[in-house]
């Protein structure tokens, strides 16, 4: 566990930050994702029939290893797993085109190896591009992250040092195109003004997750057409374009942006 | 309620919201409910209440107990909040129940992280012997009839039960339940620090349909928004936000209703 900021900036993503695909065999769709010391796994089954539902429909379950906390976890299912699948449920509800998928059921399940605060935003990022690589049509990949305050001040991606002992924690997942947010959680106590100023860090943060899915999905597809061509500089530059194109960051914000996407794909391996 | 049906009910409403600024029932975007509240009405409960806004009816009781406290905060009692909105939902609606079963997971939830945040809990003076016994605070929230907005009800109710706390009346429930001699004694000398009573809280929950945005939403309205925000506030700040339902919500929306309530309290 981190103590405290004093190796990470307040608007940094915890390292590493690794996303990969297509991780567990059989499924239709997997992914593993670790941000800091939080890592899951997420694996999806369908479109597979299901005459009782007429129109698509989504089944989403969380749920944590007993060994993935400091305390171990004696409920596989909980008030709170329970909720967060209702909420990603609800999400992926407006993201993937369920009209194309009548009579038909897609299975999310996400599961927790170690936690370190974050993971329903975690699983929110992964299930999104294992969805993608399944095959799923949506209407856009979808980024999400945390914002806080710790200590005074507003952190973006806390770690659960800075969730349990801070003032306030704010869930969060943006949709890039309709510049909406889907996701919206928020205990703790802030002003409006420090709201508003979550908020946009929680959009810069998105930006970045967004990317990084970008950029998995893209080499995914350039390695299953036996194409090692995406190099990071090739990478760098497609999707510096693809963010261009919807994203109104303010100058200093795109820079900080373009560094970080460099940062990001040297990690991946 | 068919989507034909809802479609139509959408049109009613976003109609009479453009020409009139008004909703179906005749309240502004801004208007609450009038609430009513019946007073004391279970006996085996430190305190109880009937609360009604518009058609939705809730109970809400009040009760202590005491037990071990949780191993990762053995200095510090808890807090249970209950919610069951299955009352009016005929049994054998099985497709109905999973949903009500959702529904009440989520608002549980949600009306729960309010009060804990709001700190009017003083969960360390709920500790009795550290490790070994601590006062859990239970409040249970029957809802008897929903046409929306049972947080925003039920965090009214709690609070009006709260401050209502007095020591006539853990008099009378002490000599009702069969507490031990020390769990009696602790609840006549730390009664009053158990919460904060100075602190202001309260819950509001805002409807956006189309453009518009509509503060305290009835079922109906809740059925044809694309989405709810849920907005609990102590004094100046805000204390806990949930956004209900599949569509999304812009910044500049949320700062909006996030102005307009703190305005409004």
């Amino acid at each position: 566990m981190n103590e405290g900021r004093s190796f990470r900036n307040p608007d940094a993503l915890r390292k590493p930050i690794y996303l990969k695909l297509d991780v567990i065999p059989g499924t239709d769709g997997s992914a593993y994702f670790e941000i800091g010391h939080t890592k899951l796994f997420v694996s999806i089954h369908g479109p597979n029939v299901d005459r009782a539902s007429p129109v698509g429909k989504i089944n989403c379950v969380y749920s944590m290893a007993p060994y993935s906390s400091e305390e171990r976890i004696k409920k596989k299912v909980n008030r709170r797993s329970q909720e967060i699948s209702l909420k990603i449920k609800q999400v992926f509800e407006n993201i993937i085109l369920l009209e194309k998928y009548p009579n038909s059921l897609i299975s999310i399940s996400v599961y927790i190896i170690s936690s370190d605060a974050g993971t329903r935003v975690a699983a929110i990022t992964a299930i999104s591009v294992a969805l993608a690589h399944a095959g799923i049509r949506m209407n856009s990949l979808l980024p999400a992250i945390s914002v806080g305050k710790y200590s005074g001040k507003i952190l973006l991606d806390l770690d659960k040092f800075e969730d349990m002992l801070g003032e306030a924690d704010m869930p969060l997942c943006y949709h890039p195109k309709k510049k909406e947010y889907l996701l919206l959680q928020f205990d703790g106590q802030m002003t409006i003004e420090e709201i508003e100023k979550s908020l946009r860090l929680a959009r810069y943060g998105c930006i970045m997750i967004y990317v990084l899915q970008q950029y998995v999905l893209l080499k995914k597809f350039y390695e299953e057409m036996g194409d090692s061509s995406i190099t990071p500089p090739i990478a760098k530059q497609l999707l510096e374009k693809s963010l261009r194109e919807f994203i109104d960051a303010a100058d200093s914000e795109e820079k900080s942006i373009i560094e970080t996407i460099e940062s990001i794909i040297k990690t991946q391996k | 309620m068919n989507q034909e049906l809802k479609g139509q009910n959408k049109k009613y409403l976003l109609e009479k919201l453009t020409l009139e600024e008004r909703r179906l029932d005749g309240r502004a975007l801004f208007e609450k409910r009038k609430i009513i509240v019946e007073e004391n009405i279970i006996q085996s409960c430190l305190d109880s209440i009937i609360v009604q806004a518009g058609k939705t009816k809730l109970i809400i009781a009040l009760t202590f107990e005491f037990s071990e406290p949780y191993s990762n905060s053995p200095r510090m009692g808890s807090m249970t909040t209950n919610l069951d909105l299955s009352f009016f939902v005929p049994i054998t609606d099985f497709s109905k129940k999973k949903d009500i079963q959702e529904k009440e997971l989520e608002l549980t939830r949600v009306i729960d992280r309010g009060i804990r945040h709001s700190n009017i809990v003083n969960f360390q003076e709920l500790c009795v012997i550290p490790e070994q016994k601590c006062l859990n605070i239970l409040f249970d929230v029957t809802c008897l009839s929903d046409d929306g907005g049972i947080i925003d009800l039920s965090i009214y109710a709690i609070n009006k039960l709260i401050l209502r706390i007095n020591s006539e009346k853990i008099k009378k429930y002490i000599d009702l339940i069969s507490f031990l001699p020390d769990e009696k004694e602790f609840l006549l000398n730390n009664y009053d620090k158990i919460f904060n009573k100075e602190i202001i809280f309260g819950s509001n929950t805002v409807a956006k349909v189309d453009s518009f945005l509509m503060l305290d939403p009835t079922s109906s309205e809740e059925a044809d928004a694309d989405c709810l925000l849920s907005v609990s506030t102590t004094n100046d700040m805000i204390c806990s936000m949930q956004k209900f339902g599949v569509g999304g919500i812009s910044e500049k929306e949320i700062l909006t209703i996030l102005n307009k309530i703190l305005e409004n309290k």
